[in-house]
């Protein structure tokens, strides 16, 4: 996939002045409901998802996600790799695709994301942040016609957490990208293993989805 | 994962909706505004007001342009022929103007386009949006919206002929336009106010220049004051509630149900997840389509394997695989659709299914869509651009402008049909509700009852089939107004149809369709076609898969049928045919005209005019014109009317091919009739085509 983005003069910045991030515009407030595991004080830990609705699948890759607007969860299996991206699968045949932890593409969901076009945690993992780049979702209209939202978005530093999977707890790298346009703003966050792979993440996925908070297993 | 309607997008629906009046047009009460609904925006209204009622639909055809149809009961002295006066009218309003930061939205109207002129009213309007949540109107009005307070026509600049409006139309001029009454007479300001202290509370009062001249002679109403006030609620799901206070004397209400087919509830649709591509591990070098030496060489038992396995993957998708054949690095598969409304979405599932089956050297997917026995184009898409563009953000256009779509009629006949494919048999008992409307004596009439469908086709293109209707309850059997008409009563008949046969045969027919060749297809149709019609019916299209324009003929000879839904016949039989021009004008918009000799022997043509949506709802009008003369029609003076399809999937998110239709006659006379034949050629190809193909081509990754 290709993507139109750049780094900008913000990575600089903070690379320079090593300045707390929460300083830098972007709001944090979201990461708060991942209490006390940022920021706080050592034994307390994140829950993306309750650890007890993917026992038994920690051998095989599979994807735990929530859909908080519905109040719904539900365990995807890994059915099909194409390229950088793998299709998730639910045995009530809904899908999340996703590429190296973004959601590229939803179905079966209804108010689908048709497709999402933004750097990937490989593009921006690696390099100092903060960054800015842009995301571009697409859905389909009641009149079958490609509705096209685009938003900047920033990436920065927020810090690390530990993390609880169902294989234990793990110290993760959290990364929030706080994307908006003149309608709306949104924040996503991004919990990275030392390698730069998502172990869980939470992604606004359109206006008829919300947010989902996945965790990856067994990857 | 529970799917909820989107709240965004149901909160936008309500809210971008203008107020309407109680003529089911952007207004106030009774007067008009130059806002619009929404483009596409479709309201069924019901107002009531002591010893009154108007049931409006109105349609927002373009975002300048909207049309309503009204029905209305006045309670008023029996009429000459005994019945109590019901009024059918059209009102159309165009907004020439559209409101800037300081310029106002200005709309002209007319009310009453072609019926009985006691809606009679033609207005201008300026319409200007204010801070703190007001707006309000400013216009002028002649006929009803000049009859108080009146001054001398300000058209009369143009000549003393504005001056006078012509008096109440004699029943026989009604149903044709009423131009000669437009804008003349007496004209009158009015002006609106509303103001919005919710997001769904709206308050509005204004000033009428309604003088309720007709009603108040007929004692029917008293007008004591001209400020209207109101109270509009906006309910949501398109509900709108409104009471008001009228002319200082009278409560009224109105409901108002509003939809619009660009808006389903579930948009995108609900239906669960495709599977996903299988992408070859190493793709061959691509080589032209084809079925010549290649790569790899299918050998029989390979086919039939492949057969097997891909019949089992399309029907695992509700598509029914016709016949496979298998090339060197092509695959072309005539397929079934019997599950998607849309066809891009049909030939992409299973593009996606067979993506697994076929062998790495197949290359090429070459799909062909069949209906009612015959091939209706090819569209033939890469496996590398399936497999490349399967995450791809632009791959809706990226696909389609790679996908080859062609016609059909070249492609050799089926040598192997699947197995269990033909014969065909199929049948089938289904709910209807039959209604009948606008008689005098009873507006709505209703059948309620059941459908037997039997179907029996023993190749493809050939197809034996019947339906019984068994009416189990209703009320239109209770009719008992007998035609009027000096034409051959070939439709106005009806009546005795109903009395005499209310559960009847409502068609038993062998039909063939076939391709003559390129771009063309042929329909011949032979038995009982219709409740009041047996014959002979044969039809030819032609029309490319790509292009605006297609062209089609049809002859029929046919007989009239006995009153009581039987086998039997009457007298009266006529050959009836007509020349017909389709043509895509674009945005949705179709044009379609109709030339020949009608059921009564008359000759003249038909023009109709549909809006058809992605969503596969359509919206539509027509009009027939014959050398009937308007005074020997009978009342209505031409035949006319609305019509509505809604697919099922619409509603309910879930893909289907089941669709809702309805047709509104104001009259239902002779002149101008038309025989009804099933399985019409340009209905059943154009889904197969562009620019519906195009326009659904999103589909075709979902």
């Amino acid at each position: 996939m290709r993507h139109n983005w750049c780094f900008g003069v913000l990575g600089v910045a903070v690379a320079v002045s090593g300045c707390d991030v929460n300083r830098d515009g972007v709001d944090f407030g979201y990461l708060e409901r991942f209490r006390p595991g940022l920021g706080g004080g050592r034994g307390a830990t994140t829950v993306i998802v309750d650890p007890a609705s993917v026992s038994g699948q920690a051998a095989a890759p599979v994807l735990a996600a929530s859909l908080e607007g519905r109040g719904t969860s539900n365990v995807f299996a890994l059915s099909a790799t194409n390229g950088n991206v793998q299709s998730w699968v639910t045995n009530d045949n809904v899908a999340i695709f996703t590429e190296d932890g973004l959601v590229v593409g939803t179905a079966g969901l209804t108010y689908d994301l048709y497709t999402a076009q933004a750097p990937t945690p490989a593009d921006w993992g690696p390099v100092p942040l903060p960054a800015s780049g842009d995301r571009i979702h697409r859905r389909i209209g009641g009149d079958d016609k490609i509705i096209i939202d685009s938003f900047s978005c920033e990436y920065q530093d927020a810090g690390r957490v530990d993390l609880d999977t169902p294989t234990g707890v793990v110290s993760a790298r959290v990364v929030i990208e706080a994307c908006g346009n003149t309608e709306r703003s949104f924040e996503n966050a991004y919990f990275l293993d030392r390698s730069d792979q998502v172990l869980a993440t939470r992604q606004w996925l359109g206006p008829g989805i919300g947010f989902v908070s996945m965790q990856f297993i067994g990857n | 994962m529970i799917a909820t309607a989107d709240p965004e997008a149901i909160l936008r629906f309500d809210l971008e909706r203008p107020v309407l009046s109680t003529y089911a047009m952007p207004g106030y009460i009774d007067m008009p505004s130059a806002e619009m609904q929404p483009d596409g925006h479709l309201t069924f209204s019901a107002f009531y007001r002591q010893d009154s009622w108007r049931g409006s639909v109105n349609f927002q055809a373009t975002k300048r342009l909207s049309g309503t149809f009204r029905y209305a009961y006045l309670d008023e002295p029996l009429n000459a022929v005994g019945s109590n006066f019901y009024d059918r009218s059209f009102s159309v309003a165009y907004r020439f103007i559209d409101e800037g930061v300081w310029r106002p939205a200005v709309a002209v109207g007319i009310l009453d386009l072609v019926g009985t002129g006691v809606y009679g009213a033609e207005y201008v309007v300026a319409s200007k949006t204010l801070p703190n949540k007001l707006s309000f109107s400013i216009g002028m009005g002649w006929g009803r919206f000049g009859s108080y307070n009146g001054f001398t026509n300000p058209l009369g600049i143009f000549g003393s002929r504005w001056d006078t409006r012509p008096g109440e139309r004699e029943s026989n001029d009604t149903g044709t336009f009423t131009t000669a009454e437009w804008f003349r007479g007496d004209a009158a300001i009015f002006g609106g106010l509303s103001y919005k202290p919710s997001d769904r509370l709206t308050l509005t009062a204004e000033y009428s220049s309604d003088a309720y001249d007709r009603e108040r002679r007929l004692g029917e109403f008293d007008r004591r004051a001209s400020i209207n006030f109101g109270l509009n609620y906006r309910a949501g799901l398109g509900t709108d509630i409104g009471v008001y206070y009228l002319y200082g004397s009278a409560l009224s209400a109105v409901l108002h149900l509003s939809i619009n087919p660009n808006q389903p509830l579930f948009q995108g649709g609900r239906e669960g997840a495709p599977p996903p591509v299988v992408v070859r591990e190493e793709p061959p070098p691509i080589i032209d389509p084809g079925f010549g030496p290649g790569e790899w060489t299918p050998t029989e038992p390979a086919t039939a394997s492949l057969t097997s396995q891909v019949a089992s993957a399309l029907a695992s998708q509700g598509i029914e695989l016709v016949s496979l054949e298998v090339g060197n690095d092509l695959a072309r598969m005539r397929l079934r659709n019997q599950t998607y409304d849309s066809e891009a979405q049909a030939v992409g599932r299973a593009a996606r299914v067979v993506s697994g089956i076929f062998p790495p050297e197949i290359e090429y997917f070459e799909f062909v869509p069949m209906d009612l026995g015959i091939p209706l184009a090819t569209i033939t898409v890469s496996r590398s651009d399936l497999e490349s563009l399967e995450f791809d953000p632009d791959r809706s256009w990226k696909s389609y402008v790679r996908a080859e779509i062609g016609d059909a009629a070249a492609l050799d006949p089926i040598s192997v049909i699947v197995p269990g494919i033909y014969p065909e048999a199929s049948a089938g008992i289904k709910p209807f509700v039959s209604t009948a409307f606008f008689d005098p004596d009873n507006p709505l009439r209703i059948d309620v009852g059941l459908d037997l469908d039997l179907s029996y086709s023993p190749l493809p293109g050939l197809i034996f089939s019947s339906k019984y209707r068994q009416r189990l309850a209703g009320n239109r059997s209770e009719a008992t107004r007998e035609s009027d008409s000096t034409l051959p009563p070939v439709r106005s008949d009806i009546t005795f149809y109903d009395q005499d046969g209310s559960s009847f045969l409502a068609h038993l027919t062998t039909e063939y369709f076939w391709r003559p060749g390129t771009n063309l297809y042929g329909r011949g149709t032979v038995g009982y076609l219709e409740r009041m019609y047996a014959g002979l019916s044969s039809e030819v299209l032609w029309k490319p898969v790509t292009g605006p324009l297609a062209l089609g003929a049809e002859i029929n000879y046919v007989r009239q049928r006995d009153f009581n839904g039987r086998f039997g016949f009457l007298d009266y039989e006529v050959a009836t045919g007509h020349a017909s021009v389709y043509y895509e004008i674009g945005g949705g918009f179709e044009g379609q005209i109709d030339a020949g000799r009608y059921l009564a022997g008359d000759w003249g043509g038909t023009f109709t005019l549909r809006r058809r949506f992605a969503s596969g709802w359509q919206v539509g009008a027509f009009f027939t014109l014959t050398d009937v003369p308007f005074s020997e029609f009978g009342e209505g003076a031409f035949d006319k009317g609305l019509f509505f399809e809604a697919p099922i999937s619409w509603l309910s998110g879930q893909p289907s091919r089941q669709d809702f239709a309805a047709l509104i006659k104001p009259l239902s006379r002779d002149g101008g009739a038309r025989l009804f034949v099933r399985n019409r050629l340009y209905e059943v190809t154009r889904d197969y085509h562009d620019p519906e193909l195009q326009e659904r081509w999103p589909r075709y990754w979902r």
